[in-house]
């Protein structure tokens, strides 16, 4: 899960790393508290959406110190949907705006903090021309530093820094509280990234422009104030709605549903029917319990998309019995008054059982034990083919 | 090296008492597993499935010198029972249970490293020696003993695979799937090393899905060290980018790990990869009897 950057510095705040001074204004009326809050300040204006590029599209807006052009600025901003290169031609809404005074940056860095799996620990990565961009920066010089977690940011390791960076050793702990901030944030939070870009000295003291922090969705359990800063307004609508029914839902642009036990068979699914020219309209994996709820629900959130022309379901009756997934759909379907046309591909735990139930059905659902003739089947129909 | 212990497995449940523990371990010992009890914290000294319930694995241990464990705790529990069995000196774990933290994973890694454990797992469906031998919860009745040594990133793709191996008469030596998180204790090439060791497995067949570089590694470790055959089948070639596709494991990030980039990896180094997964039997049938010039 990724949190918003101004959850992100009210996090970093709390942990004694400075960010600039901020006003959060999420209603048009506030605008007056924010020209009492600054004072004689240049501003900037960002939109608080879950999105990297936001300067380059537009989610940014600088407001110079007389204020005059604060309010356009928030118009331009607040309540207005977003796209970007990584939102999707959806866009997202942007239901805050974090306005910070502008500080004045001479030299920029980046610094990011993450679980890297090819060495599997958690590892620095550091570089000194930060500033927007830096994925495109592919050839810049990147200092890594290895976090060895029982023991923690050496000594040694705070000097590379500061040589990489060229920085003055006046700086060592500055520097060196900054990363022992960085990764005791990391751990106490349960945190997969911690991405600051820029960095940059102003006044002698170091300050995070930009905060970006995913956490580890497993780690909620224990970290509920972090479970509660979830953000659904920034997700697809029907993978929120999955995810109250523990389904593990994506979005795709096809008009083929499919509804799959396990989640390598799922991708496998997809791609079978990528393969033979039709379109997956989603990912979705009903897990080893697929009781009689699940597969309602799950039926259900298939069908809330609605390029959904037909639906594909593929279950391999392992531990799952596939005369009880049987039984299910068909009181499924009659509970949901499904119309569009089903292939169902059973096979494995009690499949020949399982067929039976569902041609007695006399419902809309072709059965199929062979997963490419299901494939091909539901791939037709698709088309209008039959 | 005989690290899956074979005839001589005795094997413990930590989780027995809870529902999947129970369902899972019946089925284990029908099949034949030796499992010798489980541990229950709270329960010690009661019987279930007719098996002796212990409250520490240092009892069950010490009573019935049990040298392996499945686990099924819970997530939020298992760092702690992984890092108990290791303290209690058992020799091969294989964790069920999805969902743990990746910063439990990061300490237990390292335990794991420094001790001299097979850790498999988590979040994997453990693995079966047909007719020998069953820990963790795949379906029973797909294996058949034969020549195809199956290693797997996945669970349910895995047994299709497996139903394939079966129908098509080759058979398994052993199947084993490694998990789909993270972080992960015993990866492809340490199976891939066993299975070319392993008298009984005549071809090796791969299965990987997208995120990660686990089979771009895998690629380079078959290239300089495996001599039988390999056949591969990897999954989320259609998988959007940043997106976690079910598995903690299977996310494509800007920095890679998309299949088109394995599949690759695995064909420059001479890996035949599988496109169509309905053709794995048919794909592994015919380069057995290619590479072994049998009609």
């Amino acid at each position: 899960m990724y949190l918003h950057e101004f959850q992100a510095k009210n996090i970093f705040k709390e942990n004694g790393i400075l960010v600039p001074k901020s006003f959060l204004l999420k209603d048009v009326k506030d605008i007056a508290s924010v020209l009492k809050f600054f004072s004689g300040t240049d501003l900037v204006l960002k939109a608080q959406i879950h999105s990297g590029s936001k300067y380059k599209y537009g989610g940014v807006i600088f407001v110079n110190k007389n204020y005059d052009e604060l309010h356009s600025a928030v118009n331009k901003l607040l309540g207005k949907v977003l796209v970007t290169d990584q939102t999707g031609l959806e866009g997202k809404v942007v239901n805050e705006i974090l306005i910070e005074e502008r500080l004045d940056i001479k030299i920029e860095y980046y610094v990011s903090l993450f679980f890297d799996r090819n060495s599997e620990q958690l590892k620095f990565l550091i570089s000194f021309s930060g500033g927007s961009g830096i994925e495109e920066l592919g050839c810049t010089q990147f200092l890594d530093v290895n976090v060895n977690l029982l023991i923690g940011i050496c000594d040694y390791q705070i000097r590379e820094i500061i040589f990489f960076l060229k920085l003055d050793v006046k700086y060592f702990s500055d520097i060196k509280n900054l990363f022992v901030g960085f990764l005791s944030i990391f751990l106490k939070y349960d945190l997969l990234l911690l991405e600051v870009n820029p960095l940059i000295i102003c006044n002698d003291k170091f300050f995070c422009l930009d905060a970006k922090v995913e956490v580890d969705d497993n780690s909620f359990y224990r970290n509920n104030t972090m479970k509660e800063l979830f953000d659904f307004r920034q997700e697809n609508v029907i993978e929120n709605e999955a995810k109250k029914y523990n389904l593990s839902y994506i979005s795709l642009d096809g008009n083929i549903g499919c509804l799959v036990n396990g989640a390598g068979l799922a991708m496998a699914t997809m791609d079978l029917i990528k393969l033979n020219d039709g379109s997956p309209a989603n990912f979705l994996d009903i897990g080893g319990d697929a009781t009689e709820e699940r597969v309602f629900q799950a039926i259900r959130i298939i069908l809330l998309n609605k390029s959904v022309k037909c639906i594909l379901i593929n279950i391999f009756g392992g531990i799952v019995r596939c005369d009880l997934i049987a039984n299910s759909l068909v009181k499924s379907f009659s509970r949901l008054n499904v119309s569009v046309p089903i292939v169902v591909r059973l096979s494995g735990n009690m499949s020949s059982e399982a067929l039976i139930i569902i041609n007695k059905s006399g419902l809309n659902i072709k059965t199929e034990s062979d997963f490419l003739v299901a494939t091909k089947k539901v791939i037709d129909l698709s088309k209008g083919n039959i | 090296m005989n690290f899956f212990l074979e005839n001589e497995a005795r094997v413990i449940c930590q989780g027995f008492t809870g529902n999947s523990g129970t369902y899972h371990s019946k089925l284990s010992i029908d099949y034949g597993t030796n499992i010798v009890g489980g541990v229950t914290p709270g329960k010690g000294g009661s019987v279930h499935l007719g098996l002796p319930v212990f409250n520490t694995v240092k009892d069950a241990v010490l009573s019935t010198s049990a040298n392996a464990s499945i686990i099924f705790v819970p997530a939020k529990f298992c760092k702690d029972s992984i890092l108990e069995a290791i303290g209690s000196g058992i020799k091969l774990i294989v964790c069920i249970t999805e969902g743990i933290p990746i910063l439990d994973m990061l300490y237990v890694k390292r335990v794991v490293s420094e001790h001299n454990v097979f850790f498999i797992g988590p979040n994997s469906p453990g693995f079966v020696i047909p007719g020998i031998c069953r820990m963790g919860i795949m379906p029973c009745d797909i294996h058949k003993s034969g020549s195809v040594g199956i290693v797997s990133r996945s669970g349910t793709l895995t047994y299709e695979a497996i139903n394939q191996t079966t129908l098509c008469g080759l058979g398994q030596s052993m199947s084993v799937g490694i998990g789909g998180d993270p972080i992960i204790g015993l990866g492809f090439s340490d199976m891939l090393s066993f299975f070319e060791k392993d008298i009984n497995t005549k071809i090796i067949l791969l299965i990987g899905e997208i995120g990660g570089s686990a089979e771009e590694k895998a690629a380079d470790f078959i290239s300089l060290n495996i001599r039988k055959p390999v056949v591969a089948y990897i999954s989320g070639v259609n998988a959007p980018v940043g997106k976690r596709m079910g598995h903690a494991g299977a996310i494509i990030s800007k920095h890679g790990g998309d299949a088109e980039s394995k599949i690759k990896a695995l064909n420059d180094k001479g890996v035949c990869v599988i496109r169509s997964l309905p053709n794995i039997g048919k794909v592994l049938l015919s380069k057995y009897k290619s590479f072994y010039n049998v009609l």
